[in-house]
């Protein structure tokens, strides 16, 4: 068991556990947004970073998501620092996303009061990864990635054209904190022709056929003379 | 988007369980606070306890965190439960992870399950915390009705068979079957004609040349590779990985075991038809004219043709596709022509030129016959070139001038149309044709490199005409798709799979008529009757044949008769709809109405909470005697949520499902019920913002529509 001190309060958890795993279960709020409890932790977002010191050392700043508990680690939660730098990680995702209401909220409660900069686009997209990251791990599929550097980073099926991996669960969309995805534009739509012969004469002969009271079989002696009872 | 997180003490109930074999333990889940803020999540897990299957409930802050796993895996050894019901989030997210900790308890995977409390509850009714509680509680008992008449799902493993069947002898084919036989595959090689490596056509590229020499040598030689000439493929069985086939040569037939199919199908020209009024002798076609070229092998011996006039893209005014091939063998010869009688005026009249391929060598052709002096007209295709006795009339597209060109010789280019045995194959394969004939390329969206069915794989001229370089790049990504499926030493499938109970199934033949995958198949049976039999591993659950099963002998495990009315029965008969609020029941699509349900909810879109909604696979599985069952117990509406036609991730199960309502509203109109209180609505999965319109505007309707409320 590892010890540490949270916000003055001194707990024991098990070893392995991150940061955010020990703050959450012994009741300590962290903002995140690129977290998700199905997925594997990211480090991307920078909203759950929290002051951790130990033996004496200088206090700095880590992803608590990512970051290990360390043997008498003293972990501030909410100092100024922590509050500064959320603040400035939240205004420069208002600086892209500044409608989105999710990220409005996001700022309110961390309280950004202005916006110094604004992107000339909007882009809700804050590069979370939370779709990337649900489409390999809970639908198994990596039909969608991260692709580019810096500000044209973006989220887009290979070679931007629309995903011939994707089986269309729509996990991506669900898990989306800002409803930014485009799930129509990565996924693309191929038409299943109707012309196919096939499904269409199934088709028609069900539509024929389907009654809502059980047909029971009329007449089984017609039934055995046909080749459809022979299989 | 403040998340304060309360520390109650958690709240255990025991409860003396009257079913022993049935131990429901119920896990709500605050979400930090995201329920807890809108849902009493303690008086939620009194509430639940009152439930005769219910042994134990507890509420957590995350039951989803390492600490709350753990805890939750020592409650149900504690506690000897052996169905679990997490209420929280949506199944689509956090199921997995809760089924995991089941099975490593030995628990079915079904047996754990998920009541989705904060998408459908806490997210989109914030205003409403009453009938929000209610409606949680509503979900949670469904979620125990789910689990207690839910059988055990087992998956299935069949093995593969590591040996190919590859139908087509021409270059795609004989790739595939060196690629595949060089990595240790055995593979059966189906070629309709007969000699491989022989009569290579003169038309191609010296490089396919070669290379189709080359390829036909390896494939001769090859320990791995056994080659049956002048064949066909007869009849097909199983499933993939492991399929029999049989082939015929002559009159001996022979069967084969392999666990993948490839067809390397070449397309054939289109044949010029006998009763065309051309002059034969001065008309012909691109293939003839390579005979005349091939005959004429001296330069100068060839005077006799001084006009030769080429049109290619001929009878193709119906057909949108295009051949390919026939502009670069147009080309070709043009040159070869203009080689042997340099005083010659060759004229090409195109549509479009392709000059498709890898690398530069046939824009580099083409360059050279600009050079050689082969004149280019473009025509357009609502003006084709009219052949007359002695002269062909186009209308030059750049000037828009009618021209006369006099000729001796014209050659028309014939398009390439599926191979003769196109149909036979799709039928025993069970593979759609597309309009023109060829294998119609389904769903590359949901099934992609593949094909219908994981085993199956098309390529090249099967699909569509292909040239060489195409044709051999299909080839290769063919391969190596069919060497993974290859690889794996077993397949298992997990989804639901239907069953058949032989004392009741009558061998009517409805089930095998409606398959999308055809894995049933009706089989001989001692006494009268025969018995539809399913293929276990290719059967998908879809659920149509045990909707459309009149003596109700085919089951769905998780979807059967026994749990959806279930559900239906726990969602009416709770006392938690509002007085003089309508009662509506939604079946919704787990691909479309449910997740777009979940979209509407992770974007906080609210709409009326007197709504109840079941999840099911398919809207194929949404059964007329479930909607209804739910009119008969009290329902005041049954919404219907499917994918719009064509995206249906099991065929066609949305068309049935439409075909299905439009039965049902005249049955229920018989019957003194409003048809318009069964609506039919087509969702994608991102569509949460037209969920929420489309439920606000039903309840709506069906309110109006009450009396006396």
């Amino acid at each position: 068991m590892i010890h540490l001190t949270i916000d003055d309060k001194s707990i024991e958890v098990p070893e392995g556990w991150t940061l955010l795993d020990a703050c959450r279960e012994h009741g300590f709020y962290i903002p995140t947004l690129c977290y998700h409890p199905a997925l594997e932790p990211y480090g991307g977002c920078r909203l759950c970073m929290v002051e951790t010191s130990q033996d004496g050392r200088k206090p700095r700043l880590v992803a608590s998501c990512v970051y290990p508990c360390e043997q008498g680690a003293v972990i501030k939660t909410n100092s100024e620092m922590v509050v500064r730098s959320r603040r400035i990680t939240a205004e420069l995702l208002l600086a892209s996303a500044y409608n989105s209401p999710e990220i409005l909220a996001l700022g309110e409660e961390l309280g950004v009061k202005e916006v110094r900069y604004k992107l000339p686009e909007e882009n809700d997209c804050v590069l979370c990864g939370l779709c990337v990251r649900a489409c390999k791990e809970i639908a198994g599929i990596s039909a969608i990635s991260v692709i580019q550097r810096g500000i044209a980073k973006k989220v887009a099926a290979p070679f931007q054209l629309t995903s011939s991996r994707c089986i269309g669960c729509g996990t991506c969309a669900l898990i989306c904190p800002t409803g930014a995805f485009k799930f129509s534009e990565i996924s693309g739509v191929h038409k299943l022709t109707l012309q196919e012969p096939a499904y269409q004469r199934r088709y028609y002969r069900v539509s024929a056929e389907l009654d809502l009271r059980p047909n029971f079989v009329q007449d089984v002696t017609a039934l055995l003379t046909t080749p459809k009872g022979e299989g | 988007m403040s998340e304060e997180i309360t520390l109650q003490p958690e709240i255990q109930t025991d409860i003396q369980n009257p079913k022993p074999e049935v131990r429901v333990g119920v896990f709500v889940c605050d979400c930090g606070n995201k329920i807890a803020r809108v849902v009493d999540t303690q008086a939620l897990c009194q509430r639940v306890a009152e439930l005769p299957e219910v042994v134990y409930t507890t509420r957590a802050a995350y039951p989803c965190s390492k600490d709350g796993l753990e805890r939750m895996s020592q409650t149900i050894r504690d506690r000897d439960l052996n169905r679990i019901l997490v209420a929280g989030c949506s199944p689509r997210l956090m199921r997995d992870r809760f089924r995991q900790i089941g099975q490593s308890l030995g628990l079915a995977r079904s047996f754990v399950n998920m009541a989705n409390i904060r998408e459908q509850c806490a997210y989109v009714h914030p205003d409403n915390p009453s009938a929000a509680f209610e409606k949680a509680a509503t979900l949670i008992e469904m979620g125990v009705a789910q689990l207690v008449t839910v059988s055990a799902e087992t998956p299935r493993v069949g093995r593969v068979v590591k040996a190919a069947l590859v139908i087509g002898s021409d270059l795609p084919g004989l790739t595939v079957a060196t690629n595949l036989a060089d990595s240790g595959f055995r593979v059966v090689l189906v070629e309709p004609g007969g000699g491989i490596g022989e009569n290579i056509p003169n038309d191609l590229l010296t490089k396919t040349q070669h290379q189709l020499v080359e390829k036909g040598k390896a494939v001769l030689q090859h320990a791995m590779i056994v080659i049956i000439s002048k064949a066909r493929l007869v009849e097909v069985s199983g499933h993939p990985g492991d399929y029999e086939v049989r082939i015929q040569q002559g009159d001996q037939i022979t069967t084969y075991g392999v666990g993948a199919i490839i067809v390397a199908n070449a397309a054939q020209l289109k044949s010029l038809g006998d009763d065309q009024w051309f002059d034969r002798q001065r008309v012909k076609t691109q293939a003839e004219f390579e005979g005349e070229l091939d005959d004429a092998t001296e330069p100068g011996n060839w005077l006799t043709l001084n006009d030769i006039v080429m049109v290619l893209c001929a009878e193709k005014s119906q057909l949108e596709r295009c051949s390919r091939t026939c502009c670069n063998i147009g080309i070709r010869q043009a040159i070869r022509a203009k080689q042997l009688n340099p005083n010659a005026n060759v004229t090409v009249l195109f549509r479009e030129l392709y000059l498709g391929g890898i690398g530069e060598a046939y824009e580099a052709e083409f360059m050279q016959a600009r050079e050689l002096g082969v004149t280019f007209f473009r025509y357009r295709r609502d003006r084709p070139p009219v052949i007359g006795s002695q002269m062909v009339d186009i209308i030059d597209t750049l000037t828009g001038e009618p021209i006369r060109i006099p000729f001796d010789r014209v050659v028309l280019t014939m398009p390439l149309i599926p191979q003769a045995n196109a149909h036979t194959l799709a039928a025993l394969l069970d593979l759609p044709l597309d309009d023109e004939g060829f294998l119609a390329e389904p769903r590359v969206r949901l099934r992609p490199g593949g094909y219908a069915e994981p085993g199956i794989y098309a390529l090249g001229s099967s699909q569509r005409p292909a040239d060489t370089d195409e044709a051999l790049f299909q080839a290769y990504l063919t391969s190596s798709r069919v060497m993974r499926f290859l690889r794996q030493d077993s397949i298992t499938v997990e989804t639901p799979v239907a069953k058949i109970d032989a004392t009741l199934c009558s061998g009517c033949g409805n089930c095998p008529q409606v398959c999308p995958v055809s894995a049933i198949k009706l089989e001989k049976r001692d006494g009268v009757l025969s018995l539809s039999q399913v293929d276990e591993l290719r059967c998908f659950g879809c659920g149509n044949c045990v909707v459309v099963c009149p003596t109700k002998a085919i089951t769905l495990p998780g979807w059967d008769d026994a749990v959806i009315p279930a559900q239906i029965s726990a969602a009416l008969q709770s006392r938690s709809f509002p007085p003089g609020a309508p009662k509506i029941i939604a079946l919704a699509c787990e691909w479309s109405a449910y997740a777009a349900a979940d979209v509407a909810g992770a974007h906080h879109l609210s709409y009326p909470a007197n709504v109840r909604i079941i999840r099911t696979n398919c809207s194929a599985r949404f059964d007329p005697y479930h909607i209804l069952w739910a009119f008969i117990n009290g329902a005041d509406g049954v919404f219907l949520g499917a994918c719009p036609p064509g995206e249906c991730h099991y065929g066609i199960g949305n068309l049935y499902a439409q075909e299905r309502v439009v039965k049902i509203k005249t049955e229920l109109a018989a019957h003194g019920v409003d048809p318009r209180h069964l609506h039919l609505e087509f969702l994608t999965v991102d569509e949460g913002a037209k969920f929420a319109q489309a439920m606000k505007d039903f309840v709506e309707e069906v309110q109006t529509d009450i009396p006396g409320r």
